[in-house]
């Protein structure tokens, strides 16, 4: 039997038996069991729901930041700026990616001088340079401007915190200062200040957009969103008319002629008469584009296009050209050429002092009978032509910067016999060297006016011209028989005359010195400033090239003959080396290289 | 047993079941006992041995069985369309499977492809820069005076004078008639 306690404890027992079990039928019936399930399914529901618009609506835009920083990705494709190559394909300039190396020793995991032992052997750099760099601030401090792409993977290999590498461009010009008055350089931001890199800006400049990819979890690009023509890189360059190793090659024989004489500059132009394609264009003193900081900005200019002097008898064939035309005279017409004569009070010297053919004139450079050459001209006449050759304009060439000659109005050269009597041996006007070579080249090609060019075009990589700039067309000035009557007067100045300096054995070489006053600011000339210079028509027997040098204030004086012929004649020896130029009477070249070689 | 029952009554499905079975058991019958009724019907037909009784239920079970009627086409045209849906769909699951497969792989490999061409690029850019670089180091070189060389000048040009043009007479070419020797080669097959 059970206890009293025990009975007392059953009864409640029992009471609570009946009203549990009550409580678990209804527990257990199904209706209760599917509320509650549904119940259950329904507040997991809400919790979705209220969860889906935490997650969409409040934490949305945040959510979404970080989805698109983890799987879309924004790369701008190295797009360099064009080459630029000569017309044998040398390259004058390129782009290549460098990086800047950026310290940041807050963030370093390891000791300075750790990372230092690190990047030293990589950068060639002592552990002392670069820890003393890491002290100079707690972040950002520059360690390197131009790192190249190899020497920056190997710093990203080493997987240091707190090095940071930035990308940009960089302009190489490996030939350095070769073409750097016709190639010019950019700057840091990478846009053209002179020469061609400032001239053909639009065209060497390829567009770089950036472009918006997803990414896969491992950073593997996803190609499906990559807008059409994304790999098709052109290949396109400029390239040039300019002849490398001929530019090589005159540089020297330049400078050293302008050291030699204390001269302030020189510069030499070849060109192709027929064409207008600049072979050479070279000046001295020059600059390394790769440092062009370090040069005067006077020096990014190039001189033979920008600055103007007065031609001085290097004019003088264009003149008889004129005449010859009008056939106000023949070459072997007599001209009466007195030593001195006096025009409008001013008094002009240079003559024989007695009776020359035109020929001689031009031979032996006789001021006096120059001005009765172009007295035999109508001023009108006269003046009209010397505008149709483009005086007072500018020449068309495509570097930038090009000045136009000075020439004087039609008024004052009509009405004024001194005006155009110092016209006759190039004085009173200036022009830029440039366009004494275009007035020469008229004489070379049988009359044309052609445009003096550097630029070929743009080629792609299989030598297909995709782009070329319009020049404007060659205009006849002169007739053929009138060049062809200049010619032997031209070769008479270098067999017999003022340019026998420029003499190449074995070859007929056609010239012309000149020596100018240079004007001293004040509406006079100076005493003591000339410009030497001489042009070359060569061969003089079957005309190609013009080549021009002159040689700006020789210290001690002298005369286009004396100091630019004889750069013109080693010019010549080079072109004719280099482009396979035959001698016109071969058995004198051989019989100067036996002189030679004893 | 009674609240389990009637808690069972509300379901629609257990209505039916009541209707069904009404209609085959005998109507007086309370429904809630099948059972009993099953054995009074038994107990009606008292005396007789289950053996004869066999045959007997059969017959009638049989007779009210619905016979097997030939399918209609109808849903003869359904299930064979049925049949065919199903492997088209396993065909078109499998060939999404295959092309998604392939989508994946192939930006896998475009990406791969084009971390190839990159690293190209760039060599090649570094090439170009080298060559050039490289090209005007031995430039300098060769001008520098003691490197033994010289510039090229007209002296060092080999000047051939070009021969008088000869009037070349036409040779007759001889023309040899080749025989026809084929046929005497017996077959290398043989």
């Amino acid at each position: 039997m059970a206890s009293p306690s025990s009975s007392r404890t059953s009864r409640p027992r029992n009471r609570s038996h009946s009203k549990p079990s009550r409580l678990f039928a209804w527990a257990n019936s199904l209706k209760f069991r599917a509320v509650l399930v549904w119940g259950l399914l329904i507040a997991a529901m809400g919790a979705l729901v209220i969860n889906l618009f935490y997650v969409q609506i409040v934490q949305g835009s945040l959510l979404r930041g970080i989805a698109q920083s983890h799987q879309v990705t924004q790369i701008r494709p190295f797009m360099p700026r064009r080459n630029i190559v000569d017309r044998d394909g040398n390259i004058l300039a390129l782009d290549r990616p460098v990086f800047t190396l950026f310290a940041h020793p807050k963030l370093f995991k390891l000791s300075k001088e750790e990372v230092a032992e690190k990047l030293s052997p990589i950068m060639e750099r002592p552990i002392a340079t670069l820890v003393k760099q890491f002290n100079e601030g707690e972040t950002g401090v520059r360690i390197e401007y131009s790192l190249i792409e190899d020497i920056s993977n190997r710093i990203i290999d080493l997987r240091l915190d707190g090095l940071e590498l930035i990308p940009h461009q960089q302009r190489l010009y490996p030939h350095k200062e070769v073409a750097a008055d016709i190639v010019g350089f950019v700057d840091g931001e990478h846009v053209g200040q002179a020469g061609l890199e400032l001239s053909q800006q639009n065209i060497l400049t390829r567009p770089s957009q950036e472009i918006r990819l997803r990414q896969m979890g491992d950073g593997a690009l996803m190609p499906d969103q990559i807008p059409s023509g994304f790999l098709t890189q052109d290949d396109l360059q400029l390239r040039l008319t300019l002849d490398t190793r001929l530019q090589r090659a005159v540089q020297p024989i330049l400078k050293q002629q302008v050291t030699k004489v204390g001269a302030k500059k020189g510069t030499v132009i070849v060109m192709d008469a027929y064409t207008g394609e600049l072979l050479t264009l070279a000046s001295y003193p020059s600059y390394d584009p790769n440092q062009y900081y370090k040069a005067k900005p006077e020096r990014y200019k190039t001189w033979a296009i920008t600055d103007l002097y007065e031609p001085g008898s290097t004019f003088k064939p264009i003149n008889v050209a004129i005449a010859l035309e009008n056939k106000t005279v023949k070459p072997d017409t007599l001209i009466d050429n007195p030593s001195a004569i006096s025009i409008d009070e001013w008094p002009i010297t240079g003559g024989s002092g007695g009776s020359e053919t035109v020929t001689d004139i031009v031979i032996n450079s006789y001021n006096v009978g120059m001005v009765h050459i172009v007295d035999t001209l109508k001023p009108e006449v006269y003046y009209a032509w010397l505008r149709r050759l483009g005086m007072g304009g500018v020449v068309g060439v495509d570097l930038p910067s090009e000045s136009p000659g000075q020439f004087k109005s039609r008024k004052q050269f009509v009405e004024n016999r001194i005006d155009r009597a110092v016209t006759a041996f190039g004085q009173g006007f200036s022009l830029t060297p440039m366009k004494l070579v275009q007035l020469h080249a008229t004489i070379a090609n049988g009359g044309k006016l052609v445009t003096p060019h550097v630029i070929q075009g743009l080629f792609d990589s299989k030598g297909r011209l995709y782009w070329r700039p319009s020049l404007p067309a060659q205009r006849q000035v002169f007739s053929p028989s009138t060049t062809k009557a200049i010619l032997p007067m031209m070769e008479g100045v270098v067999t017999q005359g003022t340019g026998k300096a420029a003499q190449l054995p074995g070859y007929h070489v056609a010239g012309k010195t000149g020596t100018s006053q240079k004007a001293n600011g004040f509406g006079g000339y100076s005493e003591s400033a000339y410009v030497t210079s001489f042009v070359s028509i060569f061969p003089a027997d079957k005309p190609r090239y013009v080549v021009l040098a002159v040689i700006d204030e020789p210290a001690g004086g002298g005369y286009g003959g004396t100091i630019a012929a004889p750069v013109v004649k080693e010019v010549l020896q080079v072109l004719t080396a280099l482009e396979n130029i035959p001698p016109s009477v071969p058995g004198e070249v051989s019989a100067e290289s036996e002189n030679s070689a004893d | 047993m009674a609240t389990a029952l009637r808690s069972q009554r509300p379901t629609p499905r257990d209505a039916r079941s009541d209707r069904f079975t009404n209609r085959q058991a005998p109507r007086r019958n309370p429904p809630l006992q099948p059972i009993q009724v099953a054995t009074s019907v038994s107990n009606s037909q008292s005396f007789q041995s289950p053996l004869a009784l066999v045959p007997a239920a059969p017959a009638q079970a049989v007779r009210k069985l619905p016979t097997a009627r030939p399918v209609p086409n109808w849903l003869r045209l359904l299930i064979q369309a049925q049949r065919g849906s199903l492997i088209v769909t396993f065909a078109l699951v499998v060939a999404t499977l295959v092309v998604y497969g392939g989508t994946v792989y192939m930006q896998q490999l475009w990406s791969k492809e084009y971390r190839k061409l990159k690293t190209m690029q760039r060599s090649e850019r570094q090439m170009l820069a080298a060559s050039e670089v490289l090209k005007n180091q031995i430039i300098q070189q060769a001008e520098s005076p003691n490197s033994g060389l010289v510039a090229k000048s007209p002296q060092h040009t080999l000047i051939l004078e070009s021969a008088p043009i000869r009037t070349v007479k036409p040779t007759l070419i001889p023309v040899v008639i080749k025989a026809d020797t084929s046929a005497n080669v017996p077959p290398l097959g043989y």
